[in-house]
């Protein structure tokens, strides 16, 4: 389970986010909604440990984990996607991958400089784990290609296997659907669906709201670093103010008219 | 950016190996030997930088002080106190790796290049303190009659018994290194080099990495420094200043910021250039910058990088033809009508 509580952050004048509380039950898909510049990012970034908050804590299975950095949330659990991408260019697909494994392989300084056996091994599992691991969202094939020979589309997903590498309890996925095609947004949908079939628990921020209301059990809506609504699909449709901040009030008003 | 460390890389290296050790009997005189001996510490130091300024994203502008640190810590143990050449270079390596600690842990914390502020600040101490901890460096007139190691009771101070000294050291370095670039440090260190956030997100720990590449990098000029000192017999401060650090970084970047083969091509240029222009004295410098600017501007990415850009030319030209042959063999069997 991930928390955050009375979460506010400042940037000089600006409230990026206010006192915001909330959580994500075990084993349950939230998706966080909202306008551009609603705090979704920003709310990632402090769950992740990239922001530290002005004030407020970050919960991660009722632990606090809000002064612990980013590679220790990762140990504890924890794992996050870009929305503008992180990938590690210079490297292959099955690379970036591995690279996610980090914090669940062991070899260290000595075992490295010795080339020792039991480091090799432990490659060698990474490596094929990687590999089964691009199988199941679909990137076999391109495995042993460099980075910078896959389509952007191809990349988000590559962020989310990376991510699964490092066999997290919570995932965050900003906006794994933005900039993609219809066809494969729904290919995305069902790669988290699967995710959250195994029982990881799933943060997500999106924007293309067939995929939100397919895959999510709840959903949070931001405006202005503040929480609007919270709550199943159904019911934050209907929601007057999503309504608002989504529409404008003057055509809310024309239809209330 | 970065060289894909491969088995290739493994072989190309060990394929080098054998034909330095042919060396000493294809070379006319000593004077090239003693070339190649300062190319081989030469390689060592860029390499060391590089492995910094590739893996990292960090300059040092103190890796002359490191290599000193080294020279003057196994040379003062041997030539003053009679300490074995051999047990002085661990404890070179353990003094350099604890200053360049005391350096780094601070100032790596920081986002930012505020490693070359605190390094630029540390040469210039380290420098005066070469001169000035006189009772034990010599002071500017230098450090005198430092021995040579010795093996089996045989001092190694001919030149070829130097030169395969040397050759064993540095080629073990580089070996070392190769290892701990082909492994999950080596690959974590390249992913936060290009992706620092991302790295950070997947469980590695940055500061630690940067640190540790930092002292690593910091240990590996100081063998430079041990084999110099045992080699020359003399050290002085001039050796191991602001300039040394300096040129260091022009030639890891010559010869390609992050490219494993850079640093033999830019320590080449490094110990071969001075030697061209020794009849032009202070023009030295001002062709070191103008080749600088000349190589940057055509070759981002250092002769390295050119040389990679050739060879993947070159192969594709192969390929090309090869596959032509084919079209060309397919295309005369249709033809054939009999076949």
């Amino acid at each position: 389970m991930i928390a955050a509580r009375g979460v506010s952050v400042q940037f000089g004048g600006l409230a990026a986010l206010s006192d915001l509380d909330f959580a994500v039950p075990r084993g349950t898909v939230k998706a966080v909604i909202g306008p551009n510049g609603a705090g979704k990012t920003t709310l990632f970034n402090v769950i992740s440990g990239i922001q530290a908050p002005t004030s407020g804590s970050v919960l991660l299975d009722g632990e606090d984990i809000t002064s612990r950095p980013p590679h220790e949330r990762v140990r504890r659990g924890l794992a996050r996607t870009f929305q503008n991408l992180q990938v590690f260019s210079g490297m292959s697909v099955l690379e970036n991958v591995v690279v996610g494994m980090h914090a669940r392989l062991h070899a260290g300084v000595f075992s490295a400089l010795l080339r020792l056996p039991s480091g090799r091994r432990e490659e060698a599992s990474a490596r094929h784990r990687a590999r089964a691991l691009l199988g199941r969202v679909g990137l076999a094939g391109k495995a042993d290609l460099p980075v910078s020979a896959l389509s952007f589309g191809d990349l988000k997903i590559v962020e989310i296997a990376r991510a699964l590498a490092s066999e997290p309890t919570v995932l965050l996925l900003d906006e794994p659907t933005a900039g993609l095609p219809a066809s494969e947004a729904s290919r995305v949908a069902e790669v988290i669906r699967a995710i959250n079939t195994e029982g990881v628990t799933v943060l997500l921020v999106e924007h293309n709201m067939r995929v939100v209301m397919s895959v999510s059990h709840d959903i949070l809506v931001l405006n202005f670093g503040r929480r609007i609504a919270e709550g199943d699909p159904a019911s934050v449709r209907a929601h007057p103010d999503v309504i608002t901040a989504y529409l404008g009030a003057d055509i809310e008003a024309a239809h209330c008219a | 950016m970065h060289a894909q460390i491969s088995t290739t890389t493994y072989r190309a290296l060990a394929m080098l190996w054998v034909l330095l050790i042919a060396l000493p009997w294809i070379t006319p005189n000593n004077y090239w030997l003693n070339l190649a001996t300062l190319w081989l510490t030469n390689v060592l130091l860029v390499a060391s930088l590089n492995l910094l300024m590739g893996y990292s994203g960090q300059i040092s502008l103190a890796h002359g002080a490191f290599y000193g640190i080294g020279a003057y810590v196994s040379g003062v143990l041997a030539a003053k106190y009679g300490v074995s050449p051999w047990i002085g270079l661990p404890l070179a390596l353990a003094a350099t790796g604890l200053v360049a600690f005391a350096v780094g842990w601070p100032t790596l914390r920081l986002r930012g290049h505020y490693l070359a502020m605190a390094t630029l600040g540390f040469n210039a101490i380290a420098s005066v303190l070469f001169v000035e901890w006189r009772d034990w460096t010599g002071g500017p007139n230098g450090l005198v009659n430092i021995p040579p190691y010795t093996l089996f009771g045989v001092k190694l101070d001919s030149d070829r018994a130097f030169y395969f000294l040397a050759l064993a050291a540095v080629g073990v370095a580089l070996v070392l290194l190769l290892n701990l670039l082909d492994s999950r440090i080596g690959r974590a260190l390249r992913a936060l080099s290009t992706a620092e956030v991302g790295a950070e997100c997947m469980g590695v720990n940055v500061h630690r990495y940067k640190i540790l590449v930092f002292v690593v990098s910091a240990m590996l000029a100081a063998l430079a420094g041990c084999l110099y000192a045992h080699h020359n017999a003399f050290v002085s401060p001039e050796s191991f200043d602001f300039l040394v650090s300096t040129m260091l970084v022009v030639m890891v970047a010559l010869g390609g910021t992050g490219n494993w083969w850079g640093a033999f091509l830019g320590a080449l240029i490094y110990t071969l250039l001075p030697e061209l222009l020794r009849s032009f004295g202070d023009l030295e410098l001002l062709v070191y910058g103008v080749s600088l600017v000349v190589v940057l501007l055509f070759f981002p990415r250092g002769l390295g990088g050119a040389l990679d850009l050739l060879c993947e030319r070159i192969a594709s030209r192969f390929r090309a033809r090869e596959s032509n042959i084919h079209a060309a063999g397919a295309a005369v069997n249709r033809a054939r009508p009999d076949s």
